[in-house]
């Protein structure tokens, strides 16, 4: 009989502990496999993506409130900047592109971004890649093209079961009980096919229409007519590339000259995301400690049903003895069973892990816009295999040290 | 029989491959560790004003050298609008004859500076491009005091530990 059938018919022999052991060792890898994978791509969406804004130019308060509030329709505003400022800024020759836009509305629970037509035309929100309207990217109808019109972020459509045509008001505020502009009706003429992005989910108007919706007082409508009073929420910036696709160095003097100013500040989104994660890397470590004391239980399980499997086997391990097999061919029977129960489980553990992304995947696009991709493989995807391979290893040495210093005789001997 | 049974040095070469391969995957995560200090806000050399009163942040490219006053202490990225028109130095380079330079304004826009209110100087001459190192003194008002202005390149002045 050949050793791996011999190490089979062990395995099938005792199942239920053997099949015990796969499962606790996969959740434990399951539960490492989701935690980093998220942990990753939140990271790469939060710091390297940067969502198409290399800068924000925002109003003095918060760097971290502002990229929440113009990047992912959280939080507020902590203020506003003058039109004319904004339009200094435009001149700077480091600036390639830059896009004006006003918050502090909302609809159904979906923030209200007045904002300028180019953002919906002309802005790139990865490199190479615009929003779109085409049907065939799940998008439909068009851009706005007067006061009253509206386009909605994909997310936001589906969960507001939004169609082409339907009219809203918005609500002035983005609290709960917030005064809404009654007398407005504005008409979605567009939806933005989706784009994993948290752009997703916000509703998006005109920039004018902002200022003369019925309701404001008279020095907002003011801004409408005159620049001289106007003043926007902040803008997104684009800022000259040097070779490489890299941002232009210069934007540490323009950052340093308009954060000297007294209202204004330059607000880089891939300089305070890091520090984000910096605050709440504490919840990552805890989430990690949780799988790997889970993965080190299974690991403990495995050892103890590899132990408790030797005891009952003693005397067919003995008979094997008898019959010729050396002491390594015993010990490798104990090693190689605790390496196929330690492989099925991280095999196993990578497909319930990546599962497990695939559904939550599903309920984090909707609820922030942020896309995640089940098959995104992380650094522990990598060490999956390697480290099942290790667990198995450690949890069969001891099993195996007493296989390998069985008594044949002693367990030969007759029972009664 | 038994047979097809692998030998026990390759299982421990698998073993001792994996420990390996596991803990220098982990190792990384400890690498990383932030340098305290002053942080020159444009990548320059701080050079201390008075007791650590403020700094004059400086960077030399070709030949242009610019000079940005910030604040003292680790408040290395907050501009210090000086009241002047025009800051002489006189400049030693080791080896070679004592140079002039004048720091002129070149006010902040964006930041609302003027002539007269700037925290943003430049200065230019054809031998800063050659010159690899040398200390430039001059004499300011900064924070409504009179101050010795030093200037060392590109070691800065008055910090052990310069360049963060």
């Amino acid at each position: 009989m050949s050793f791996w059938r011999i190490v089979l018919r062990s395995l099938r022999h005792h199942r239920f502990s053997s099949g015990l052991a796969v499962i606790s060792i996969a959740m434990g890898i399951a539960l490492l496999i989701a935690v980093y994978s998220f942990k990753e791509q939140t990271h790469n969406t939060f710091t390297q993506v940067g969502l198409g804004v290399d800068a924000i130019l925002a109003p003095k308060g918060s760097p971290l409130q502002i990229v929440l509030n113009a990047l992912y329709h959280l939080e507020e505003m902590p203020g506003k900047i003058k039109w004319s400022y904004f339009k200094e800024v435009e001149k700077d020759p480091l600036v390639v592109q830059a896009i004006p836009f006003a918050v502090g509305h909302s609809y159904g629970g979906f923030r209200v971004n007045a904002i300028d037509r180019k953002f919906l035309t002309d802005f790139e929100y990865l490199p190479g890649k615009s929003f779109s309207f085409s049907e065939k990217d799940g998008g439909q109808g068009r851009s706005f093209n007067a006061p009253n019109e509206a386009v909605a972020g994909w997310a936001a459509a589906k969960a507001l079961r939004l169609h082409l045509g339907d009219e809203f008001s918005p609500v002035c505020g983005v609290r709960e009980g917030d005064p809404v502009h009654e007398t407005e009706h504005l008409r979605f003429v567009g939806i933005l096919a989706p784009t994993g992005t948290p752009h997703d989910r916000a509703l998006y108007i005109p920039l004018e229409t902002f200022y003369l919706l019925a309701g404001h007082p008279v020095e907002t409508q003011k801004m409408a007519k005159s620049e001289e009073y106007r003043e926007i929420s902040g803008a997104y910036l684009k800022i000259k590339r040097i070779r490489g696709g890299a941002i232009h160095p210069g934007i540490q003097g323009l950052q340093y000259a308009i954060n000297q100013s007294d209202r204004n500040q330059l607000v880089v989104p891939n300089e305070v995301m890091p520090r984000l994660f910096n605050i709440i890397g504490w919840v990552d470590r805890v989430l990690i400690a949780i799988a790997a004391i889970l993965t080190a239980l299974s690991a403990l399980f495995l050892f103890f049903s590899l132990l408790s499997a030797l005891r009952e086997r003693r005397r067919d391990l003995a008979l094997f003895r008898a019959l010729g097999a050396t002491r390594r061919t015993v010990t490798g029977l104990i090693v190689f069973e605790a390496l196929l129960i330690s492989i099925l489980g991280g095999v196993l553990g990578l497909v319930l892990g990546h599962g497990l992304i695939s559904l939550g995947a599903h309920f984090i696009k909707m609820e922030t816009g942020v896309g995640f991709t089940p098959g995104y493989l992380s650094r522990a995807d990598w060490l999956v295999m390697p480290g099942t391979v290790l667990l198995g290893l450690l949890a069969s040495v001891l099993p195996a040290i007493q296989a390998y210093r069985l008594g044949v005789l002693r367990n030969l001997s007759p029972i009664s | 029989m038994l047979n097809g049974f692998p030998k026990l040095s390759s299982l421990f070469f698998l073993f001792f491959t994996l420990v390996l391969f596991c803990g220098g995957s982990l190792y990384e995560a400890t690498a990383a560790e932030e340098h305290p200090g002053h942080r020159a806000a444009h990548g320059g050399v701080l050079n201390v004003i008075g007791k650590e009163l403020g700094h004059a942040e400086i960077i030399v490219r070709e030949d242009r050298l610019e000079a940005w006053f910030v604040g003292g202490g680790e408040d290395t990225i907050r501009s210090v609008p000086i009241q002047v028109k025009a800051i002489p130095l006189t400049v030693s380079i080791p080896g070679k004859a004592g140079k002039r330079l004048v720091l002129k304004p070149d006010p902040l826009k964006l930041a609302g500076e003027t002539v007269g209110r700037c925290s943003h100087f430049v200065a230019q001459a054809s031998w800063l491009k050659e010159a690899k190192e040398f200390e430039a003194r001059g004499e300011l008002i900064f924070k409504g005091t009179r101050q010795k202005l030093i200037i060392q390149y590109p070691n800065g002045y008055g910090h052990d530990c310069e360049a963060h």
